[in-house]
């Protein structure tokens, strides 16, 4: 038998150097406080500014006026539009990106024919493609979608390209030594390899393509949080429901953007 | 054109130069005739007043009031130092209310939304006092009634706006609604050609502008107005309730100048198209075009209204009506306001 | 229990011709290797040592079929070698393991690309992990092992397939002393079960002797066989033999035929090598690359 080990005291709480609890809790406290520290800060720049809701709302206004937004449905009325486009030209933008990206990567003449056109398109602001992709195709949703997916194209091409060349040419000989074929090297060790590379281009993209879905939507067409931007502005006059437009807009690019890093923790992880 | 027409022109005319005269110290005049509450003649300052005016618009020739009176020096003479700012702004409605840009060129139906929330700014002279926004058709679509659109594919601009509200005041005065019938977006306003080409049965548009260009193509065109449905406030000069507190004897000048160029361009349009193309020479090169658009724009500044009271008056019982209508459409009228919250006549000559 | 290798008859498992090997791809060509012939019998292990630069692991990767060579030829159980073969298991150096996937996705590599079911490859994963002395493990992903471990790791997958021949290219060199000696007595220990025939190229004479039947020694660029030493010592053997006067001179022979060879310059790496990335990557692990260049961490402590 063996004497008992004496349990050790329970350690005090692990405190950062900023006196914040460590880890989870710590987060949300700093989290929190930021946000309240921001519409503090927004509360006061009305207060002294002295500017009507008409030029600048209060948040409690702004918010107010996004609660019966979502209440009586108008904000997802128009946000369901606008996800299904971010959605979509993603997906496409994002397919045909990490094709053109490991093409480039894996021919010389490929880059070398294609980078002038892929850098000049990217340089063209897609503020100035809008109105013409939306006479082309029209202003229902293929448009949007082609906007986003153009948006997404060139970041998501470019990481993939990059990772897929950072691939260390030394574990790609030791799948030489194992006779592994073309398809095997892209399944087992390219695209692996290039997905750290490729998922930081995704985070890039997903915020550009909410970016794409409402420049498209200003473009023209009858519902999306673009639309309901444009309407609230000229033909309400309804700021706080600009203002809750916005707010909605940056929520859904945040949730967006975590369902990538998800996405990225669990197909990448810890390495 | 009738008689009484004539004589209500004429005598707007006169009593604009007299006035002008009257406000002018170094040019002594007999006292003005004809108007009922002559207005009181202050002290000009010594320096000029600038104004910012927001014509709302890329330069055109609808414009040529602005443009001749600029021209004529009508604003100099009166002490007034106009920059006419030609550019698209969907914000010059609330800047106006702050006070950034002094006088505006805004939809009534804009003012009536506006004022709703709580937007500072009161309507002063009427410039379209027919409503510009119309739907158009080819006479071969056989569209003839409000009724007929029933069913049709109808082209607009966008989803918000004077023309919007126009159309659903017209498929209202047929028990129509949005719903009976298509609606096809063109946000490059290319809605005019789309009808020519029967991509659409009908479109909307301003009376000055796509109909006129349809029947320069030759084509044969039916336009639906709204005038006898809904007296629906067109575009006319807005300054803030502020401004017009510290800067009303300026602001009254600058309407008078405005409008007496009005009256020159009804008189004769050739005076305002060339005022116009020396302001913006590229139109010299359709001369004809822009001679059409710009006697279609006077025709809407007559109706039977200001036919009476002279160009540039506020018909009030029509604004009762139109926030009226308004209200019935989602959002537009936030709180109930009344004609007086958004119009005043003070400032007319 | 592993396959057991060919006949123990009189044809060799590795025959080597008149290999040749010149890099053109520098400024100008490089003769690595000048003429080597070698023949490996059945379950012998051959030691090659030589001064760096030598072309030792140009050698190997001839024979493994993964460079071919200028002129010459190589036979694997009488069948040429052009190209890599599963009958041939090769080391690296470095562990060159997959660092996303976990341990035994990593040894049951070659099945999964040779299209094993599933159920045989955890079966011999198992098995693999034995033999190496693993059994255990942890299913973690590489970077939570130590060098050591990793590179035991390296020498199953590389026997997954059982291979009548074990290529072996400085398999240790990545890793301290104390760990060295500890995988050459795995080595040994491993042989006596497999009786894989192993090539095994090193710049340790210590391991070389202790390990190797035979140890070939080349001379510098362009290298040829200077001579050849047979280790005669009693099996089985382990870390006492290191201490025995035999061991001692046996080594001592070796030294000297590589003094010999080196013309008294046994370091000769006096040019940077130029050409493919093997060369280039073998010269930056011989004079030691920046700190910060270390794909491949070597073993940390404990």
């Amino acid at each position: 038998m063996t004497p008992p080990v004496p349990t050790p005291a329970r350690p005090a709480a692990v405190r950062t150097r900023h006196g914040l609890p460590e880890g989870r809790p710590g987060d949300a406290i700093v989290t929190v406080g930021a946000l309240a520290a921001f519409l503090l800060g927004w509360q006061a720049l009305v207060a002294l500014s002295g500017l009507p809701p008409y030029i600048l709302p209060a948040p409690g206004q702004v918010g107010a006026r996004l609660l019966e937004a979502w209440a009586d449905g108008t904000m997802w009325r128009h946000a369901q539009v606008t996800v299904l486009e971010i959605a979509l030209g993603f997906l496409v933008g994002g397919t045909f990106a990490l094709a053109a990206g490991y093409s480039l990567a894996r021919s010389r003449l490929v880059e070398r024919a294609l980078s002038p056109y892929l850098v000049a398109a990217q340089a063209t602001p897609v503020l100035a493609l809008a109105p013409l992709i939306a006479l082309w195709f029209g202003t229902g949703i293929v448009a949007k979608v082609i906007i986003c997916a153009l948006i997404v194209f060139f970041p998501v091409a470019i990481v993939t390209m990059v990772g897929i060349r950072s691939v260390d040419p030394r574990l790609v000989e030791m799948l030489r030594s194992l006779r592994a074929t073309r398809g095997q090297m892209l399944r087992v060790l390219e695209v692996p390899a290039a997905l750290p590379s490729i998922f930081g281009g995704l985070r890039i993209g997903i915020t550009l393509a909410v970016i794409g879905a409402i420049v498209g939507e200003w473009a023209g067409g009858d519902r999306g949080l673009g639309v309901l931007l444009n309407i609230a502005r000229g033909g309400l006059f309804d700021v706080p429901l600009l203002f809750a437009t916005l707010v909605t807009i940056a929520g859904l690019a945040l949730l967006l953007y975590s369902l990538v890093v998800v996405a990225e923790r669990r197909l990448v992880g810890a390495r | 054109m009738g008689g009484r027409f004539t004589r209500a022109v004429a005598v707007s005319a006169l009593v604009s130069v007299v006035i002008a005269a009257c406000t002018i110290e170094e040019f002594p005049t007999p006292s003005p005739t004809g108007r009922a509450t002559p207005s009181p003649t202050p002290t000009l300052p010594s320096a000029s007043v600038s104004l910012v005016v927001g014509l709302g618009f890329i330069p055109s020739v609808q414009f040529a009031p602005f443009y001749l009176a600029e021209a004529r020096g009508y604003y100099r003479d009166l002490g007034l130092e106009v920059t006419l700012e030609n550019k698209i702004d969907p914000d010059l409605v609330p800047l106006v209310g702050q006070g950034n840009v002094d006088v505006g060129v805004a939809d009534g139906t804009s003012v009536i939304t506006a004022r709703s929330r709580e937007i500072p700014i009161k309507y002063l002279a009427t410039i379209y006092a027919r409503f510009p926004s119309v739907v158009f058709a080819l006479t071969s679509s056989g569209i003839r009634t409000p009724a007929d659109l029933r069913g049709k594919r109808i082209g607009i601009p966008g989803r918000y706006g004077s023309s919007y509200i126009m159309l659903q005041a017209l498929l209202d005065a047929a028990d129509l609604t949005l719903d009976d019938v298509t609606l096809v977006d063109f946000p490059d306003f290319s809605q005019g050609d789309a009808v020519d080409r029967g991509r659409v049965d009908a479109a909307t548009g301003f009376v000055n502008n796509e109909p006129v260009q349809l029947q320069l193509r030759g084509r044969d065109v039916t336009v639906l107005r709204v005038d006898g449905i809904t007296p629906l406030p067109g575009p006319g000069l807005i300054a803030s309730d502020e401004a017009i507190a510290t800067n009303g004897e300026a602001l009254r000048r600058f309407v008078a100048a405005t409008l007496r160029a009005m009256d020159e361009i009804a008189d004769d349009p050739a005076v305002g198209l060339d005022a116009a193309i020396a302001r913006v020479p590229e139109l010299a090169s359709s001369r004809d075009t822009q001679l059409a658009i710009l006697e279609a724009t006077v025709d809407t500044w007559k109706s039977p209204y200001t036919l009476a009271h002279g160009l540039g008056a506020v018909d009030r019982a029509a604004w009762s009506a139109s926030i009226d209508f308004m209200a019935t459409l989602p959002d537009l009228v936030a709180a109930p306001v009344t004609v007086d919250d958004m119009v005043t006549v003070e400032l007319l000559p | 229990m592993p396959t057991p290798v060919g006949g123990v008859d009189a044809s060799p498992a590795i025959a080597a011709e008149h290999l040749r090997r010149v890099f053109t791809d520098g400024p100008e060509p490089l003769e690595a290797l000048a003429d080597v012939s070698l023949r490996v019998a059945p379950q012998e292990i051959v030691a090659i040592v030589g001064p760096n630069g030598s072309g030792k692991s140009t050698l190997l990767r001839i024979l493994a079929g993964l460079l071919p060579p200028t002129a010459g030829r190589v036979e694997v159980g009488g069948q040429e070698v052009r190209e890599p073969d599963p009958r041939i298991g090769f080391v690296f150096q470095e562990p060159r393991l997959l660092p996303w996937r976990h341990v035994r996705d990593n040894v049951g590599l070659p099945l999964e690309l040779a299209g094993r079911p599933a159920a045989e490859r955890a079966r011999r994963t198992e098995e693999l992990l034995e033999l190496v002395g693993l059994t255990g493990v942890p299913d973690v992903r590489p970077a939570q092992l130590s060098g050591g471990m990793r590179q035991r790791l390296a020498v199953a997958r590389a026997l997954a397939l059982s291979p009548t021949v074990l290529l072996m290219d400085e398999p240790f060199s990545a890793l301290d002393a104390l760990t060295r000696e500890r995988l050459n007595v795995e080595v040994l220990r491993l042989w006596e079960r497999t009786r894989t025939t192993t090539v095994l190229v090193t710049h340790s004479i210590p391991e070389a002797v202790l390990l190797g039947d035979r140890v070939l020694i080349l001379s510098p660029r362009p290298a040829h066989v200077a001579a050849e030493v047979r280790v005669d010592l009693p099996a089985p053997r382990s870390l006492g033999t290191l201490g025995s006067a035999a061991f001692a001179a046996i080594a001592a022979e070796v030294r000297l035929q590589l003094e010999l060879a080196s013309g008294g310059r046994p370091d000769v790496e006096s040019r940077w090598p130029r050409g493919d990335t093997e060369a280039l990557l073998a010269g930056i692990d011989t004079l030691g690359g920046p700190a910060w260049f270390d794909p491949f961490r070597k073993e940390r402590p404990g």
